[in-house]
């Protein structure tokens, strides 16, 4: 005999309300996932304006993102994309003007983990499904080559625009710096800082 | 290993001469099936560094009998042609260091989706480090500059199919050889 409700009602019962935690887990990862890289977005613009010609060499949410995916997975890309696009209009004055190509650019930012951790998850070089066994040097690894596949994408998208004036080597070597030292800067606090923080306030509680 | 890396010099030479029949000869595009990059990294793979000094003198004969490189540019051709024999050999230099090769399982059956990464990895390599060589120095035939998109999406395409297509029909068809002498 398997084990299951014998009465429909309480059945069907019982599917809603895991449909409904479900739901609840995917919005509240979204929600978690939007805070972060809209926050990691809000930290930048102490570091001066937004010059899509040059990048920074510290961007942060590059490594809020290859976070959040590490963390709950693809499942948050909505939350992830919707904190590019909202941090672009809002914090960055809709990027310039240039709303078409900041958005596009935004996807690319929001798209490039993605397609880092599928490539090494195809090739069977990595899994990030299970983030106990992860590899420190795997995730070292996904960051350059994320920051790699970012700046190509943003590339062939702000080479469109023919207003801005890039400089192909300079362009290149900036946001490939930016985004390895801003991503390890976010890991290395969520390791060492927010995760042993929140170790202890767990225990004390 | 004198034998093996002047092997390995004709195999690289011949691939090339390979493509200068598919395509032209301008080093300011790349051809979307750029095999020799495959025939680089299945001998860094099969013999390591050994085979390196094999690699670079085909590269090298191939830039200067096909490609004509000292009338093109004598000094950042030949340049180019070295990045292309460094990306294979620093892709699996990146790849040791953070722990993601393992090209050969315990039974010495290729992994090829590790393999497949490695080609993947020798293009990007390949691809950026000839685009900060090439660009602003060399030209089209026509005399015309580089195009960074062209040159990027053409070599960095080129190569990663390339590379696949010429270790998938290696491992295919000489696999029977390469495990007689040991090489797998």
């Amino acid at each position: 005999m398997t084990n299951q409700p014998s009465n429909p009602i309480n059945h069907a019962t019982a599917w809603g309300g895991g449909l409904k935690l479900q739901i609840k887990d995917y919005l509240l990862e979204n929600t978690v996932a939007f805070a972060m890289v809209f926050l990691s977005a809000y930290i930048m613009i102490w570091f001066g304006t937004f010059e899509a010609e040059v990048g920074h060499y510290l961007y942060l949410p590059l490594g809020a993102k290859i976070l959040m995916y590490l963390l709950f997975g693809y499942r948050v890309f909505p939350g992830v994309i919707a904190a590019c696009f909202v941090s672009g209009v809002v914090l960055m004055n809709s990027w310039s003007g240039n709303l078409f190509i900041g958005m596009m650019s935004a996807c690319a930012g929001a798209v490039a983990p993605i397609v880092a951790m599928c490539i090494m998850k195809q090739t069977r070089v990595s899994n990030f499904s299970n983030l106990g066994k992860i590899d420190f040097r795997h995730v070292l690894f996904l960051i350059l080559f994320t920051s790699v596949i970012r700046t190509l994408l943003k590339f062939f998208v702000y080479m469109q625009d023919i207003t801005l004036n890039i400089n192909v080597v300079t362009f290149i070597t900036h946001y490939i710096a930016g985004d390895v030292i801003g991503a390890l800067v976010v890991i290395y606090i969520a390791l060492h800082i927010i995760t042993p923080i929140l170790g202890r306030s767990l225990i004390q509680k | 290993m004198l034998t093996i890396n002047a092997f390995i010099a004709l195999i690289v030479f011949a691939t090339s001469f390979l493509m200068t029949w598919l395509s032209g000869v301008d080093i300011a595009i790349g051809n979307y099936l750029w095999l020799p990059i495959g025939a680089k990294i299945l001998a860094f793979l099969l013999f390591g560094l050994w085979a390196f000094p094999g690699v670079l003198v085909g590269s090298l004969m191939s830039g200067f009998l096909l490609y004509d490189f000292a009338s093109v540019n004598p000094i950042y051709g030949p340049l180019g042609s070295l990045v292309g024999v460094v990306a294979p050999m620093l892709a699996i230099i990146i790849m040791r260091f953070f722990r993601l090769s393992n090209f050969f399982n315990e039974e010495q059956k290729v992994q090829f989706g590790h393999v497949i990464f490695l080609v993947i990895l020798s293009a990007f390599i390949n691809t950026l480090f000839k685009l900060f060589i090439y660009l602003n120095k060399v030209t089209h035939l026509d005399g015309q500059t580089i195009d960074a998109v062209q040159f990027i999406q053409s070599y960095l395409v080129g190569d990663i199919i390339g590379g696949i297509v010429f270790i998938y029909i290696a491992f295919k068809f000489f696999s029977p050889q390469l495990l007689k002498n040991k090489l797998i």
